[in-house]
């Protein structure tokens, strides 16, 4: 194993808090599984997800800022990593920023220095996403190698929603040919579950919107969006969504409850997060890995397949 | 995909008459549909600028019509008169009767970036959206949108205390646009939940209802984000000469 | 249909149309498409007891009767591109009756005297053919 991500700083946001809370723990418990640390940065505060940018963006660069800089003053590691799409996205995008944008560098430093903290310089610190963080530090062939239990003859359709690929130029890492991540057809999600075991459709909306900054404020858009989204999964064959995103895994929960209320349209299909499904593979029981607090719940499903 | 776009021409634009011969052809009725002639006279030169100086829309002025925003769109999808390349035209053509035909679907942007990630012109559509439907607001187009309702909630209360609890956001959106807290949707999720979940978790999510989490030393951060915003929202209202 | 004043009745004329005579002569063509359209448009004429004229209209008899046709009937306007493009034609093959392209163009020619034929034939049968004017189309659909 390669000592490349080893040890890492978390920044879980404020979503994993609360409703995601699933995928925080089934983050921690995938990562002490496979040996890697994650240390929380101390003291955090929240990105300002989809809103604060709409208010004013400069401020919403400052959040992230302050958190970076929080990595790069008191933390020993060179590494953060967000498996939330809003944390991870606009982690990049104040990077992208304040490297790119002289307004932003200005603004940043004169609330950092009213703040009375140090000053967020760009490339002090490398944002990654959890899926980098496992694809690059474990990879497919160290999957295989711990599996215990396969997801044999499990349909995941994967979806990574909007923030984790757009837009492309805070990501430039990404597109850079064979192996590294694309932003029209990400597949380190396909990957890893792939290596556990899953059988993987082929599901066209991975990158389509569900609606997830306007999850309350226009809700009959999100509910139509996420249908589109449930349906075509079950239409490719799928029993899973796979997520890898605390706003769209909600999402994607709130709106399958509000269709089937509200318009009396029903879908099956069943969201798991990505590091639940890894972790089942990996051997962590479904408790440990907060299958409990899913309001979309797999474990009937799991069972049926022998998967808990 | 094909290019969606909008038909120029709309009923309340075209004008019949009930006998009609042109050059000795009887045309009556619909055969003498005509677009009417319109003279504009009420362009808004200052526009363009106005809507640059609000948050989001700096770029507005890069543009050259390809369409490819409105050619990804999710919302256009969902309604063909979401039109992001036409709004920007009337935009930056002064055209501000034009554009406030649509001005109850300006806040309607899912912020899902397909627009900026195909934009060749590093427009930053999804910006200029949110910075058209600011500036609809500020001038008194419209009232607060449920969007801005909800990104004022979320912002206060970072402000406040450097992060959000979900619940609360959810109780404050609901309060501040006059919604009963108690949908039949959010009800039946709740009690989908609280089904399996465990009673321990609960009891944690109470807690953080009633303690709300902070962040520590916040404060100095607080004055500083409230010092610039009172600053900025100055600025934005004197570049569309509100003050 | 029955024939009027020694015209031949539409029957005769949409069966003189297919044959598709390959002996004649690009004007020769040109002459008897403009008789048999003409003759075409008579037929709607009598049929709305209207007497045809012999006047012409920009040198064509053709469209006069075009006109007369929509007096009353605006609906009749839908063919008034037929009898046009006809007289076009018309035009063609009389003057260039050596061109590399008479042909093709002899098949136009031809099929647009036949796409008027079947206009005013199905006129007789359904009297709404032609009642909808794309242009008005926003205005039909507010309507509706």
């Amino acid at each position: 194993m390669s000592e490349k991500y080893k040890t890492v700083a978390y920044y879980p946001g404020c979503a994993l808090e609360g409703t995601g809370h699933g995928y925080n723990r089934s983050t921690k418990a995938v990562g002490k599984k496979l040996g890697l640390n994650l240390v929380e940065v101390p003291n955090w505060n929240c990105c300002g997800a989809m809103e604060v940018k709409n208010i004013d963006p400069e401020i919403q660069n400052y959040l992230s800022a302050r958190n970076l800089g929080i990595v790069a003053e008191k933390m020993n590691v060179d590494t953060v990593m967000a498996p939330c799409n809003g944390c991870y996205h606009n982690l990049k995008k104040v990077e992208h920023d304040i490297a790119k944008k002289p307004k932003t560098q200005e603004v940043v430093d004169r609330l950092s220095q009213k703040a009375g903290h140090a000053t967020y310089q760009a490339g002090q610190v490398e944002t990654i996403h959890a899926l980098d963080w496992i694809k690059d530090a474990i990879g497919e062939d160290g999957i295989r190698a711990r599996i215990k239990n396969s997801l044999k003859g499990l349909k995941v359709a994967n979806y990574y929603g909007c923030m984790y690929t757009r837009p492309r130029n805070i990501f430039p890492e990404k597109d850079q040919g064979p192996g590294s991540e694309s932003t029209y057809k990400p597949h380190y999600m396909d990957d890893l579950l792939a290596a556990a075991g899953a059988e993987i459709v082929d599901y066209p909306l991975k990158t389509a919107c569900c609606g997830g900054a306007h999850t309350l404020a226009d809700s009959d858009t999100s509910t139509k969006l996420v249908l589109n989204l449930l349906q075509t999964a079950e239409v490719c064959g799928a029993d899973i969504i796979a997520t890898e995103c605390p706003t769209c895994h909600s999402g994607l929960e709130m709106h399958q409850v509000r269709a089937e209320t509200e318009h009396g349209i029903k879908t099956n299909v069943k969201m798991l997060y990505f590091t639940q499904l890894l972790g089942l593979a990996l051997g962590i029981s479904g408790r440990k890995l907060g299958l409990q607090e899913n309001v979309s719940d797999a474990r009937g499903l799991l069972k049926e397949k022998g998967l808990l | 995909m094909p290019i969606h776009e909008k038909s120029l021409i709309r009923p309340e634009d075209l004008t019949e008459h009930e006998a009609l011969e042109i050059d000795g052809v009887d045309v009556s009725g619909h055969w003498s549909t005509f677009i009417e002639t319109r003279v504009v006279s009420d362009y808004n030169e200052r526009m363009e600028e106005e809507i640059a100086a609000l948050p989001g829309g700096e770029y507005i002025h890069r543009c050259w019509q390809c369409s490819a925003c409105t050619n990804v769109c999710t919302v256009n999808d969902l309604n063909p008169d979401f039109n992001p390349r036409y709004w920007i035209y009337l935009a930056r053509m002064g055209f501000e009767k034009e554009l406030l035909r649509d001005k109850d679907l300006l806040w309607q942007c899912v912020s899902c970036h397909k627009c900026t990630h195909a934009c060749p012109r590093e427009v930053v559509p999804e910006g200029v959206m949110k910075a058209m439907a600011t500036w609809a607001e500020l001038k008194g187009h419209t009232a607060v949108s449920p969007s801005a309702s909800f990104d004022a909630e979320f912002t206060e209360q970072i402000v406040a205390t450097g992060k959000i609890e979900e619940g609360r956001i959810i109780r404050g959106f609901f309060k501040r646009t006059g919604q009963p807290l108690r949908q039949a949707w959010l009800m039946e999720m709740s009690l989908r939940l609280a089904k399996h979940l465990p009673i321990l978790m609960g009891i944690k999510m109470a807690l953080a209802a009633l303690f709300r989490p902070r962040t520590r030393n916040w404060g100095k951060s607080q004055a500083a984000i409230e010092e610039y915003l009172v600053e900025r929202d100055a600025a934005n209202k004197r570049a569309l000469n509100l003050d | 249909m029955i024939g009027v004043n020694g015209m031949r009745t539409m029957a005769e004329l949409e069966a003189r149309l297919l044959t598709r005579d390959a002996a004649l002569t690009p004007v020769a063509l040109a002459d008897e498409l403009l008789d048999l359209c003409e003759q075409i448009l008579c037929h709607w004429l009598s049929h709305k007891q209207v007497v045809p004229t012999e006047a012409k209209v920009e040198g064509f008899r053709l469209l006069a009767l075009h006109r007369q046709g929509c007096k009353g009937e605006p609906s009749f306007n839908a063919c008034r591109e037929s009898c046009r493009e006809l007289a076009y034609y018309y035009n063609l093959l009389h003057l260039e009756p050596e061109h590399p392209q008479i042909t093709s163009r002899m098949a136009m020619a031809r099929a647009v005297a036949m796409h008027l034929c079947l206009f005013v034939g199905g006129k007789f049968e359904v009297p709404e053919l032609g009642d909808d004017c794309c242009s008005s189309q926003a205005l039909r659909a507010g309507a509706a």
